[in-house]
């Protein structure tokens, strides 16, 4: 189980952004919604498709 | 006369002499007076550059030299986009006051070569993103049907203002929705067209793959004529495609008969947050373009939620590699609500921006493939009204948002008017093509508008 606040006070640290506590704190609970969105990315089978580097619809 | 609400009466009134382009500004000019502090429109207006650019092409019309349907119409400018008239802010203490001085990118040089008048800077949300933070020295948008309620955003006072008669058309940017939410809210139309078909130089951006400067207009042949004059291909912007643009208004009489449309109501209309009235207002539409001729095909966007989250994960990275340094030495400058959406770009990884470029490279050639049977894709714009502007959280209103699958994709869509909501608060309709097509996507939006007149009514509060 991934602990979201301290994943999240790591990244923000790194990130050199001051964030300050009261802020960070609000994040929090927003954070599941994100959470979701990256995990439902990983579920899609794009199998060996490359990334859209910068998107060239016209290729 | 009464004021031409279209881009099309405005400029035929022009050419007949009922009204001059100074005439125009000057009433644009007292409608601001009196509305401006009501819906929170401008953050700049420049009349006396308005009326100098009017005096000059009045006098080159009637000297005979018509430099095309935009001959002297008067636009809004969403303020993330440089003009020679004025400063930029991007509604925000933190952009640099020279970053404006680059004045203007080569839309604006297109649209005042083409002989737009520019009215002013208009309201968006902060950088394009966030929610109005009333602690910030800028106005509040707010929505000319209802002022208790958000004219959406970020494009929100190139839509409010539209809606209000404080100028003919305008120019919104396109992220997530960003031009077709407050279209929709505000009961005009607006345009997201290919990506790649506009450049963006002179646009302060928010995700470089996303990013659109597109019109908005109260009608899909407005739309059409700017955006005729918008595109093609400029060095200042790598994205752009050499592709011929072709001629919007050209065919866009040609009707929708024999159009096949292909419908998704799983992912939009028959979501649990849809109201009775919202789904009968949107079958109605329905039913109006199959009147028109054209057969209405159910089908499913492959991937649909995948695709909104490849938008949303991928653009807070890209918004985030362009803040990082601003939000280090300016956090307490940005609004609260937009500091508290660039920093989760922050915890987007490396492998996580790669992994939604690759679903977007994956469902993006799905979607196309839907368009070697389908000319066109429609679902609702939205499925919720104008929320309140206290309390406004785009987390909560975002599920009731059906346009950011095509930012992913890159595919043009257009918000047209289509009715009310049980609250009299207007909804849309949205109208999808495949890649550079916006001829078929202008086509039908116009011939939907043939047959309604949704696009054509006046809020009560602008009624002056």
């Amino acid at each position: 189980m991934i602990d979201t606040e301290l994943a999240l006070r790591q990244l923000i640290t790194l990130s050199g952004v001051p964030v300050p506590e009261d802020e960070l704190l609000e994040l929090i609970p927003g954070l599941d919604g994100l959470i979701a969105r990256v995990e439902n990315l990983y579920s899609v089978p794009v199998g060996d498709t490359p990334p859209t580097s910068m998107l060239r619809v016209e290729a | 006369m009464d004021l031409p609400l279209t881009i099309q009466d405005t400029a035929d009134a022009l050419r007949s002499g009922a009204i001059t382009s100074r005439e125009l500004v000057e009433i644009y000019i007292d409608r601001a007076e009196v509305l401006d502090e009501q819906i929170g429109c401008y953050i700049a207006r420049f009349d006396d550059t308005a009326r100098a650019a009017a005096d000059v092409l009045d006098a080159e019309l009637q000297a005979g030299k018509d430099r095309g349907i935009l001959h002297g119409i008067p636009l809004g400018v969403k303020d993330i986009i440089a003009t020679d008239d004025g400063p930029t802010t991007a509604q925000s203490l933190v952009l640099p006051s020279e970053w404006g001085d680059q004045g203007d990118g080569p839309v604006m040089q297109r649209l005042r070569g083409a002989g737009a008048i520019i009215m002013g800077k208009v309201t968006t949300m902060e950088f394009a993103c966030g929610t109005p933070d009333p602690d910030k020295p800028f106005p509040i948008p707010r929505n000319p049907w209802d002022l208790t309620t958000t004219p959406g955003g970020s494009s929100s006072g190139t839509g409010n203002g539209i809606a209000a008669g404080l100028f003919t058309a305008g120019l919104g940017t396109d992220t997530g929705g960003s031009v077709r939410w407050p279209a929709a809210l505000c009961g005009i139309s607006g345009m997201k067209q290919t990506f790649g078909r506009v450049p963006k130089a002179g646009c302060v951006p928010l995700g470089f793959t996303y990013d659109n400067i597109g019109p908005m207009a109260r009608s899909a042949w407005d739309c059409a004529a700017l955006l005729q004059v918008m595109a093609g291909a400029d060095e200042s912007d790598m994205t752009t495609s050499t592709i011929d643009v072709g001629d919007y208004l050209g065919t866009i009489e040609d009707g929708v008969a024999g159009m096949r449309i292909g419908v998704d109501r799983k992912n939009t209309i028959e979501q649990p947050i849809v109201t009775p009235d919202v789904a009968a207002t949107f079958e109605a539409a329905l039913a109006e373009l199959a009147d028109a001729g054209a057969e209405i095909i159910e089908i499913e966007i492959p991937y649909y939620q995948a695709l909104v989250d490849a938008d949303i994960v991928g653009f807070f990275a890209e918004a985030y590699s362009w803040h990082r340094g601003y939000l280090q030495s300016k956090w307490d400058d940005y609004g609260r609500p937009t500091r508290q959406s660039l920093i989760c770009g922050a915890l987007v990884s490396g492998g996580d921006y790669v992994q939604s470029q690759r679903v977007r490279e994956f469902g993006r050639n799905l979607v196309q493939d839907l368009f070697g049977e389908l000319d066109l894709i429609a679902t609702p714009t939205v499925v919720q009204s104008a929320p309140k502007v206290d309390g406004l959280s785009l987390t909560d209103v975002f599920p009731g948002i059906h346009t950011p699958v095509f930012n992913s994709t890159g595919h043009p869509s257009i918000a047209i008017p289509c009715g009310y909501d049980a609250s009299s608060m207007p909804l849309s309709l949205q109208l999808t093509g495949a890649y550079f097509q916006e001829a078929t996507v202008f086509r039908a939006a116009h011939a939907y508008q043939q047959a309604t007149s949704w696009h054509l009514d006046i809020a009560p509060m602008a009624m002056i």
